[in-house]
């Protein structure tokens, strides 16, 4: 399976996959990266740039790795999503 | 006390005009389903949600809190900001798993994800904690808003509870959560626009940036401007201990529903999502926005230690000054005609939030409540207007909150605790262990009401165990939490098959879930699994 370019399928999208653990690495990275980074940034400390960077590309990285397989993720979920509905909406009502 | 100008009042009224006139904008929207009117129809694009997620996030208590973090411990108090960092994570794991199980609430995901009647008793007792929590911090952030005012215009912090509270309450009322997210985004704008404003005015009385961190330094407080600075590796009131278990907290937790005070009001954003992408665009952006709010916060509250080094937190009038810093700021340091502009933000910073907690108190008691036990086949006209008077009875809940809050803090500080220590890990297990069922849930739920009870106030009081800093306090109920929740979950029978896999069906949860997900690929084989796809549809799907 590519880390980039992944033509996914319904089937494939819905399993869990090292791309979601890669996201899932690099969105906490991310994360630490604006905090850190922003606060040094607005206190004129140059080091902030480098953790601003660093937020940046590992923000880019995520969206290339995982935007393809939520895009395939939400169209298979969305063949479902009606009778899923029901099925929640009748045992809200206790008929399920 | 500050001294209005026309133009002051002006942007208070244009504001205040913008806002009422939301609701009747989008009001016909709210009142087509109780779908509309507590999750928008789920049609909403991610940065809707988003805006909501910051917005309602962003309230006027956040600023006392944070003010009074970053006069003690400096820049490294915005780590106490850093607990919305759940959704780092959360965006790619859980946030997708509840998108998927199509449940309004987390009360109403018990009852999907385990069945029988410790689901219905997990639903009804989280359902019944959600109504009375968003009564609780309706109340809280109302009399942070009374204070506010009282600030500003002298009045007492009564005033300012009521009078915000019901201005929020006419749009909530009348557009539902269609009118609170609209709401949000305009609010979400001014808000960050306002603060951002803040910090460069802030900054700029302190002298600039090089003035400013001339005077911390002569304060002999020029270790403030490090954000990693702690006290000790374990000792003290920062220590390194205590920032790596606020990561753990919020990062790991973000594998489920680990810091549930979050979890409950962004599960309504999720929902609301038109897809599971827009759900995790929504919760990631919505996050990080929070996450980059601090920051500019930060420094804007660093300005104000830089201006008023010399104030004594331990006395409370001071302590008062001090956390309310951020406020004086901006009432002090706008030009003439502008300070009515920042109340104005300020309105919108507490009009996100109060919205956002009438709605979801109020779907909370619709849904999993009066639809659920009381009237199973209420129509949706009769949903909705059930959903309008929740509402208003949620506000009138929080002013009796609101009113007693000076007695009731550490009340509130301690069920706030209750709800991420002792069940953060049950909280993440439901999501990626099918063993997990209903009764060691709910046994932990009960236990830590005790042992929190125990661990926080009772067995120190007797000096039976020492006053703990919360890192420690965490831990250790983390463990006494899992010291009940693990054996009273194996001790029990599993979640009947049937019903695990039809959860699996929907929801797809990661983990360990091998016998279910086998059981779920032999229904699927001989075809007795609920939705399929239609012919070719695994051709369409591939991009």
């Amino acid at each position: 399976m590519r880390l980039f370019g992944e033509p996914w399928t319904p089937e494939t999208a819905d399993t869990w996959t090292r791309h979601d653990l890669l996201a899932a690495v690099l969105s906490a990275t991310v994360f630490v990266a604006v905090a850190l980074g922003a606060t040094w940034t607005f206190i004129g400390n140059p080091r902030g740039w480098a953790w601003l960077g660093l937020a940046l590309g590992a923000s880019l990285l995520l969206h290339a790795i995982i935007e393809r397989k939520l895009q395939a993720q939400s169209e298979a979920f969305r063949r479902h999503e009606k009778a899923h509905k029901q099925a929640v909406d009748d045992r809200n009502r206790w008929e399920g | 006390m500050v001294t209005f100008q026309p133009l002051d009042w002006f942007w208070v009224a244009a504001y205040t005009a913008l806002t009422v006139a939301l609701g009747a904008v989008f009001y016909l929207l709210g009142r087509r389903s109780s779908e509309d009117f507590f999750i928008a129809g789920r049609k909403l694009p991610w940065w809707l949600p988003s805006s909501s997620v910051y917005a309602t996030h962003t309230a006027t208590d956040t600023p006392i809190w944070m003010m009074g973090a970053v006069y003690r411990y400096g820049l490294a108090g915005i780590w106490l900001g850093f607990f919305s960092a759940w959704a780092a994570i959360s965006a790619f794991v859980s946030t997708k798993i509840f998108r998927r199980s199509l449940a309004y609430t987390h009360a109403e995901y018990q009852s999907l994800r385990f069945g029988g009647l410790g689901g219905e008793l997990l639903r009804g007792w989280i359902a019944g904690w959600q109504i009375f929590m968003q009564m609780f911090i309706l109340g809280w952030v109302g009399i942070a808003m009374g204070r506010v005012a009282n600030l500003a215009f002298g009045w007492p912090d009564w005033w300012g509870l009521v009078l915000f509270g019901v201005l929020g309450a006419v749009y909530t009322i009348a557009a539902g959560y269609w009118g609170a997210i609209i709401a949000d985004v305009q609010q979400g704008v001014v808000a960050f626009a306002v603060i951002a404003l803040v910090s460069v005015w802030g900054v700029a009385a302190a002298g600039g940036l090089g003035g400013m961190q001339e005077r911390l330094f002569a304060a002999g407080k020029g270790w403030m401007l490090d954000p990693l600075h702690f006290t000790g590796l374990f000792t003290g009131d920062f220590s390194v201990f205590w920032f790596v278990t606020i990561l753990v907290v919020a990062l790991i937790g973000g594998l489920g529903m680990g810091t549930s005070i979050d979890w409950y009001i962004e599960a309504q954003r999720i929902q609301s999502a038109k897809s599971v992408r827009d759900a995790s665009w929504a919760m990631w952006t919505g996050a990080l926005l929070i996450v980059l709010r601090n920051a500019i916060w930060g420094v804007a509250m660093l300005a104000f230690v830089a201006l008023f080094p010399a104030l004594d937190v331990a006395d409370p009038a001071q302590a008062r000054t001090a956390e309310l810093g951020w406020y004086h700021l901006g009432f002090n340091t706008f030009p003439v005609g502008m300070v009515g502009f920042f109340f104005a933000a300020v309105l919108a910073i507490h009009l996100s939030t109060v919205s956002g907690s009438m709605n979801l108190g109020a779907m909370y008691w619709t849904r999993d409540i009066y639809q659920h036990y009381i009237k199973p086949h209420a129509t949706e006209r009769e949903l909705v207007r059930m959903g309008r008077l929740a509402t208003g009875a949620v506000l009138l809940g929080s002013f009796v909150y609101g009113s007693i809050i000076g007695s009731i803090t550490e009340w509130l500080i301690f069920a706030l605790w209750i709800m991420v220590a002792g069940v953060w890990l049950p909280n993440i297990l439901q999501v990626v262990w099918w063993r997990v069922n209903s009764w060691g849930y709910l046994a932990t739920w009960i236990a830590n009401l005790g042992l929190s009870w125990l661990v926080v106030w009772v067995l120190p009081a007797y000096g039976l165990l020492p006053e703990l800093h919360a890192s420690y306090q965490f831990w250790l109920l983390m463990g006494l939490s899992a010291l009940i929740f693990i054996p009273v979950t194996l001790l029990t029978k599993p979640e009947p098959m049937e019903r695990l896999v039809a959860f699996y069906d929907a929801a797809r949860p990661v983990g360990w879930w091998g016998p279910v997900r086998r059981a779920w690929e032999r229904e699927r084989a001989r075809g007795a699994m609920g939705p399929r796809d239609p012919p070719g549809a695994q051709e369409a799907g591939g991009r």
